[in-house]
């Protein structure tokens, strides 16, 4: 009872998950160290609640008193000792105030401090998230990962520390209430004690062979997620094509697997607190009748009788909240395993002590030799060697899957080449900082990635000392100006999954953003795919002018757009087959004059 | 009430459950009345059987009460399993009946998240409630009526503690309450943000964001922080005050008995009181045992209702497409728009300003335009996703109004802008749908030649049976998008709607998907939304929309002569010599 746990709807049921820890104390451990400063307040915790326990434990033996002295107090020629009765009231309602206030602050301080400590945890991982390498990011799931920002540090957060005080009081408890026992009578404690050990064992039993239907249950769990995501998502498809009905069908039944293993997993779930109710029935009735026995042959006043229902009571009640902090624990140190195993992964390496650009970068870049593999033993870039001078524009065209994108994502370094080089001003990539990098070039991807933020906030990104003029100069250029005028809000209209911004209004909101970044060197990956060509054209002349006197590289589907390159690569299978200007490659009549006059043709 | 979708089956499980639970109710009061008797017996002086007689009593109830609570428990479990079965399968079929602007008012996310965690959530609390809030109650009264059956005094403290508890239990739900139903949009926060971080990587690096997003993540993050704060503050309370009331319940039991047994000189009445002092104290405890377990459901009930009403706001939500009742028109493959406009609700701009034309059967109709000119909406119309707000549309010459939805869908085939590609193999995502019996394998491997996918697919290790992850991610843009086509000739309907359905083709793949579309689809009406005018410009009829309007209806060549938007378009894209 010594602590609450606010439940959390992103929580999975807990008993739809039953992870189990690999390495369960030295988890726990673990996780106890990184509590860190919060610890201090679970420490306090677990005092209180021990001596909480404590003092739970002395109060039946004045209650002992009480009835004894009332029981006196009966007969024809006694005499209620009303004084004595009073004390040993007083004294009682003392130590249950003193119990109260006790459980009322460890009540309150060790939750506290597990809140304060997922948020923490989370705040970790929210930063770690920057430190860790693209390549090794790319391998974990999007979904994993933020369950493991969410569900994960949410029931770590929900149970550690109450499974940890709650484990320490109930063995307080168990242990002091056998002592008390013994202490009050033993022959008693002796039998009454048996029934609530089977019970524990009985329930352990239980909790272990209701294990497969709890994994069961979260299976059938997973599969209807996965079917209904699926319906969702593709509820046009679903809908065009009349697939409702066999949607519906495949749905029945693994409803029903669902409904079965849940009915079977709940009503063992519900036999556990059932078979604690039987046994302290049990328990009662023992002594009940040896307690009488005993006092029919002078062994014992019949207050011990009134102690020894409340021992009973105070030994099985934490066997039972002891099988249950045990699980508990169990699935805290899984959740804490997953979170520590993404805490502890690789980092970028520190660059402290690396080198910074030179303030004024003139933009030649060279291509050395570079070769590079996403994983080991698949290289993508075939020892690709390039020079671009000061202001060019370098066009990148080829097939899906050539390795475009791979060009600029080693231009940015979000990825390091396995040999080779790129060198920029003469510098290498490789001996400056990474944000010095990135400081280099404006980048417009082929995602458009906007976040939760008004309009404004998207655009100026990260920086905070653009102006107004600035702001409305770059969308005028990209043509959304007038556009997001019209809205309501203007520039604080706040983009949202709602929002009803098509797919181009959204690319030209990230090449706005871009263009109010003004860095000396640009990488364009696919920028205006989903831009109609009308307006591409508009935009276009926005990129001229930023292009003007920048290195520019350019990935592109549209070859429209590209015409005027001052060299084109073309890349087929992470190599170059082709390069020259529009016109040297036309006329060679290759895989780009294939490409090219395949976008005009009629149809037969 | 989420409990109103209870079937008949289950309000009869859930009738003889309370039949159950009153029966473990009135045995688990009865094991105390044996021990009053025992009580008596050994002031008065007794031989060890008529206890031992007692004790049989005592042990026969409480094997009965455990027999009687587990039938019960499994009575109930069955409800609890039932009912979120049911409510699974009604947000499965109103999700079906959904036009995507009912779907955008929650949001895909949304949705799922309502029908898989929050149906659990649901039945998770009535799986413990019913018992429970029968079970307390009935507890209660109960036993408060067998305590006031001796004296006022005790049921007057056993009344003080009843109240109290319930008022501090009343006060605790009203004020937690409204945390609670901000934990799920505070969780729903972080998730965004968590998900925003790792979906923008490249460019957050690319910007040296990092600490910019992170002190957005961190504001979510404290703010679900103060909230579970809150929410602790105002919970604590009712911890302790179970334990407290209670245990000073018994205190007031065994003072008050004192003072009784004090004022009676009758030696018997005194033992009586005695007895009854013993027996009352463990009766006070099991009423506030019903207590503690109230304040168990108390505790979920927040959260379970939140649950529930989210829910219940999906499965009540009217569907803003009414379904027809006819089969179909008498001219198949015909398409006309008889000035048809079109605005999302809540807004003004008219996405489609009237608009009208008419292909007929086995004609290429094709619609071009700036983005965000209605283009999409207006294939979406034909199909009835969304209804016009103004004018009529006629598919095969007779409304779309009046078609019964399957019957409408049965006359298209449809490949969207964005693919979609549904867990499972290959030949499942081709042969999709209500025609998927009618088609074999011969059927499939044509319609993947048409799209070009052919190859690719046979160089899968398993070829139709290789399986395709979850929205295709095992597959590249193009690959899917050629699947999607693939799905669309399979299903040879006698319209077949293509949104923007090649832009991640290359050029030479495009055109040879358009010439082998061309002659596969011979006598279907083809409806075409595109970006490049070399996709569209052997069309018999284009549609030219700017703005929601039709600037210009007609051939390629009547267009680059009358319609200066598309003459515009066409010299953007295209080299003078090719004109």
């Amino acid at each position: 009872m010594s602590a609450s746990k606010p439940h959390d709807g992103a929580g999975t049921p807990r008993w739809a998950k039953y992870d189990k820890a690999n390495n369960l104390w030295g988890t726990m451990f673990r996780l106890f160290r990184y509590i860190g400063k919060y610890r201090y307040w679970i420490y306090l915790g677990i005092i209180i609640s021990f001596a909480t326990s404590l003092v739970t434990l002395v109060a039946p033996q004045y209650l002992k008193e009480l009835t004894d002295t009332i029981s006196a107090g009966i007969g024809e020629s006694a005499t209620m000792d009303m004084d004595a009765v009073t004390r040993y009231v007083l004294i009682l309602a003392g130590l249950y105030l003193l119990t109260a206030i006790m459980r009322s602050i460890s009540s309150i301080l060790t939750p506290s401090a597990s809140e304060y400590n997922g948020n923490v945890m989370r705040k970790d991982m929210a930063r770690k998230l920057s430190r860790i390498p693209l390549g090794y990011l790319d391998k974990l799931r999007t979904g994993d990962i933020m369950s493991r920002f969410t569900n994960d540090t949410g029931s770590i957060r929900n149970q550690s520390a109450s499974s940890i005080s709650n484990l320490i009081t109930a063995i307080t408890m168990i242990v002091g209430s056998l002592v008390m026992m013994l202490y009050t009578e033993w022959h008693l404690a002796l039998i009454a004690i048996v029934p609530a050990i089977i019970g524990f064992f009985l329930t352990l039993t239980i909790v272990r062979r209701s294990q497969k239907y709890f994994v069961r249950q979260s299976q059938d769990l997973g599969k209807i997620n996965t079917l209904v995501e699926e319906t969702y998502y593709g509820i046009d498809i679903v809908n065009a094509y009349n697939g409702r009905k066999d949607v519906r069908d495949e749905f029945i039944e693994v409803n029903n697997d669902l409904y079965s293993s849940a009915l079977k997993s709940r009503f063992l779930t519900s036999l556990m607190p059932q078979t604690m109710g039987f046994i302290s029935n049990i328990s009662y009735v023992i002594v009940c009748v040896v307690g009488s026995i005993l006092i029919l042959d002078g062994y014992m006043g019949y207050g011990s009788i009134v102690a020894f229902i409340i021992y009973v009571k105070e030994f099985s009640d934490p066997l039972e909240r002891l099988s249950n902090s045990i699980s508990n624990m169990q699935s805290v140190a899984a959740s804490a395993e997953r979170v520590f195993e993404f805490l502890d992964a690789p980092e970028l390496s520190n660059e402290d002590d690396k080198a910074d650009m030179p303030d004024k970068i003139e933009g030649r870049v060279e291509f050395r030799d570079v070769r590079f593999s996403y994983e080991p033993g698949n290289e993508i870039i075939h020892g690709m060697s390039l020079m671009v001078e000061p202001g060019q524009k370098i066009a990148i065209v080829g097939p899906t899957g050539s390795g475009k994108t791979t060009i600029a994502n080693l231009l940015m370094r979000f990825y390091e080449t396995d040999s080779g080089d790129i060198v920029v001003d003469g510098i290498s990539l490789r001996d400056i900082k990474r944000s010095q990098v990135h400081e280099m070039f404006c980048m417009v991807l082929q995602d458009t990635w906007l976040f939760n933020g008004t309009i404004k906030e998207n655009i100026t990104f990260n920086r905070t000392d653009v102006s107004d003029e600035e702001l409305r100069t770059a969308c005028e250029a990209v043509g959304i100006d007038a556009y997001i005028r019209s809205l309501p809000d203007g520039y604080d209209t706040v983009l949202n999954d709602a929002d009803s911004l098509s797919a181009g209004q959204r690319q030209q909101l990230t090449i706005a953003r871009a263009l109010v970044r003004d860095a000396p060197l640009l990488i364009l990956d696919e920028a205006t795919s989903s831009v109609d060509t009308r307006t591409e054209k508009r935009i276009q002349n926005a990129m001229d002018s930023l292009m003007k006197g920048r290195t520019s590289f350019v990935i592109a589907h549209r070859l429209s757009t590209i015409k005027d390159a001052d060299l084109i690569l073309v890349v087929k299978k992470g190599s170059v087959i082709e390069s020259g200007t529009h016109q040297q490659l036309l006329a060679k009549g290759g895989f780009y004059k294939e490409l090219y006059d395949s976008q005009f043709e009629h149809c037969e | 009430m989420i409990l109103r979708h209870l079937g008949k089956r289950e309000w009869a499980l859930f009738a003889a459950s309370i039949v159950f639970i009153v029966l473990q109710v009135y045995l688990d009061l009865r094991i105390p009345e044996y021990m009053s008797q025992i009580t008596l017996a050994l002031e008065n002086g007794t031989s060890t059987d008529a206890i031992l007689d007692c004790g049989i009593g005592m042990l026969a109830c409480a094997l009965l009460s455990m027999v009687v609570s587990l039938t019960a428990g499994y009575l109930i479990a069955d409800v609890a399993s039932s009912l979120s079965r049911k409510l699974r399968l009604m947000m499965l079929d109103q999700v079906q009946r959904f036009s995507p602007e009912d779907v955008d008012r929650f949001s895909i996310a949304s949705l799922i998240t309502r029908s898989t965690n929050d149906i659990s959530q649901v039945q998770q609390f009535v799986g413990r409630a019913l018992q429970v809030t029968v079970k307390s109650p009935i507890m209660a009264v109960w036993a408060i009526m067998k305590i006031s059956g001796s004296a006022w005094e005790w049921t007057f403290a056993t009344a003080i503690a009843v109240v109290v508890l319930t008022s501090v239990i009343l006060f605790v739900i009203w004020r937690s309450m409204k945390y609670y139903k901000r934990i799920q949009i505070l969780n729903d926060a972080v998730n965004r943000e968590t998900r925003e971080s790792i979906t923008g990587i490249r460019v957050v690096r690319a910007y040296n964001a990092e600490e910019f997003q992170a002190g957005k993540f961190d504001i979510a993050s404290d703010d679900l922080l103060s909230n579970n704060m809150s929410v602790l503050k105002i919970m604590f309370p009712m911890f302790t005050m179970t334990s407290v009331v209670t245990n000073f319940l018994t205190l007031s039991i065994y003072w008050i008995g004192a003072g009784l047994i004090m004022a009676t000189g009758n030696v018997d009445s005194q033992m009586t009181l005695f007895a009854d002092m013993i027996v009352f104290s463990s009766y006070a405890i099991q009423v506030l045992r019903a207590f503690v377990m109230v304040t168990e459901i108390v505790r979920a009930y927040p959260q379970a209702s939140v649950s529930a009403k989210r829910v219940e706001e999906v499965i009540n939500s009217e569907p803003r497409i009414k379904d027809g009742t006819e089969d179909g028109g008498d001219s198949p493959g015909e398409i006309e728009f008889r000035n048809v406009s079109f605005s999302y609700p809540n807004s003004e701009a008219k996405v489609l300003d009237d608009v009208s034309f008419k292909v007929s059967r086995g004609q290429t109709l094709a619609v071009i335009g700036p983005t965000g000119c209605g283009k999409s909406t207006l294939v979406k119309l034909m199909q009835r996703i969304y209804d016009a707000s103004s004018g009529q549309i006629l598919v095969d010459g007779m409304d779309v109004k009046e078609y019964r939805r399957d019957s409408l869908g049965s006359r298209f085939s449809y490949v969207p802008q964005k693919s979609i590609i549904f867990t499972g193999t290959i030949r499942d995502n081709v042969n999709y749908g209500d025609t998927a019996s009618q088609r074999d394998d011969s059927d499939v491997w044509r319609a993947l030649e048409v799209s070009q996918a052919s190859e690719f697919v046979k160089e899968l290790p398993d070829g139709l049976e290789a399986t395709v992850s979850q929205q295709g991610k095992n597959l590249s843009g193009g690959q899917r998008q050629r699947i999607s086509i693939a799905r669309a000739v399979c299903r040879r309907a006698e319209i077949c709607i293509l949104d923007d359905s090649f832009s991640a083709l290359d050029f030479k793949t495009d055109k040879a998907v358009r010439t082998a579309l061309k002659k596969e689809l011979e006598g279907s009406t083809i409806v075409m939304v595109a970006q490049r005018i070399g996709t569209i410009m052997d069309a018999d009829v284009i549609v030219v929309l700017d703005g929601g309007k039709v600037v210009g209806i007609g051939t390629h060549k009547e267009l680059m002569e009358g319609c200066e938007l598309y003459r515009e378009i066409a010299i953007s894209q295209m080299t003078e010599g090719t004109i």
